[in-house]
């Protein structure tokens, strides 16, 4: 039971950034996908596509300092804590990014033909990093509560 | 692992916008579209030639009477892999049935026999059963029937050309929502655009019939011109 606890609490450290890497490259695809397919249709702003593409990797980065405010000595009595919040944590940055990365697609089909709406096309895309940042923060709060 | 919903994002990105009254020319051509159509999975492009086959007008067999077009096209919704596109081509062809009997009946044809097989979908009865109706009995499914036959009947062809294409536009638009990416959103893209292509050709067509006739009107007859010389 304390080997599988232990177990546990490495998944957990680890879960942030490696669910949070599985997001952000389906989302950074599904946003590149849309970027190469406006650059057919266009003449210009091929930077400003590809730099929205990229919008949807932010989440690793939030996965990577999350992993490393868990990052401690692994115990029978800390595993199920980390466990929990990492596991979970990874899940809703992985969420997070996917969809991001289709209100992102969206935004850039939609501001290839009416480049007018470009800044506000992003809003949805600003809202979902919302999310993913709330889970952030908050999994930063609760690994200080974490004994280890 | 990109989701089924997102197979076609970079294909629907490099699309143009199309409005059914917009641009004297179309956005994209066809020769471009075909191109652009390339990057289609090979059993999305089979299953898109499957229902263009019954969808549009230059691919239907027009060497087929009603009964061995409607078992064909029945046939043909029935394998569709889509339940969105089964439903958007299943109303499409019963907008078509529905203008279809209007024509029959202003022409002053009779209500079709029962039993024959006539037309598509599920309104075939009631349409049958209501032909000396005004609205042939679907004006609680169809709002426009009123307006059409109002066309048909004064003879405003550019008119009721224009409200067919309208509500079609309508119907795919209202099937097409939530498809973005998907292969539902590349074949309501093509529905589209076929019936901006349509509207664009009509409307010069009718441009140019109104050019002569104002021709017509405005210049005397070149009989008088050459007396006059």
């Amino acid at each position: 039971m304390n080997e599988l606890m232990v177990i546990l609490g490495w998944l957990g450290v680890f879960a942030p950034v490696g669910l949070g890497a599985i997001g952000s490259a389906i989302g950074v695809t599904i946003a590149g996908q849309a970027a190469i397919g406006a650059m057919l249709e266009t003449d210009s702003g091929y930077g400003r596509f590809v730099g929205v593409a990229a919008i949807p990797s932010s989440t690793v980065i939030y996965g990577i300092v999350v992993m490393f405010s868990l990052q401690r000595t692994i115990t029978p009595e800390n595993g199920a804590g980390l466990f929990g919040i990492g596991i979970l944590t990874g899940i809703a940055l992985a969420y997070a990014s996917v969809w991001q990365g289709k209100a992102c697609a969206s935004a850039i089909a939609a501001s290839k033909s009416k480049p007018e709406i470009f800044g506000l096309s992003l809003a949805p895309a600003a809202i979902v990093e919302g999310f993913a940042v709330f889970t952030f923060v908050f999994a930063l709060v609760l690994a200080g509560n974490i004994k280890g | 692992m990109i989701p089924r919903t997102e197979r076609y994002v970079m294909l629907m990105a490099s699309l143009p916008s199309i409005r059914l009254l917009g641009e004297k020319a179309l956005p994209i051509n066809p020769a471009r579209l075909t191109e652009r159509m390339k990057l289609l999975e090979p059993e999305d492009r089979d299953e898109l030639m499957t229902i263009a086959s019954i969808l549009s007008w230059n691919r239907i067999d027009t060497g087929d009477d009603d009964a061995a077009y409607v078992a064909r096209a029945e046939r043909i919704l029935s394998a569709i892999r889509s339940a969105t596109l089964r439903e958007a081509a299943l109303e499409r062809l019963e907008i078509r049935t529905l203008i279809a009997a209007l024509r029959r009946r202003h022409a002053g044809e009779e209500a079709p026999a029962a039993g024959t097989v006539w037309g598509i979908g599920r309104h075939v009865e009631t349409i049958r059963r209501n032909w000396t109706q005004p609205d042939l009995g679907m004006a609680r499914f169809y709002r426009w029937v009123g307006p059409a036959r109002e066309k048909l009947e004064a003879g405003d062809s550019v008119g009721l050309e224009r409200l067919i294409l309208d509500v079609t536009w309508q119907a795919a638009a209202r099937h097409e929502f939530g498809h973005e990416f998907d292969f539902e959103a590349v074949v309501f893209y093509l529905m589209r655009w076929q019936l901006a292509d349509r509207w664009a050709r009509y409307d010069a067509d009718a441009a140019a019939i109104r050019f002569a006739e104002l021709l017509d009107a405005a210049l005397p007859p070149m009989a008088s011109l050459e007396v006059a010389a």
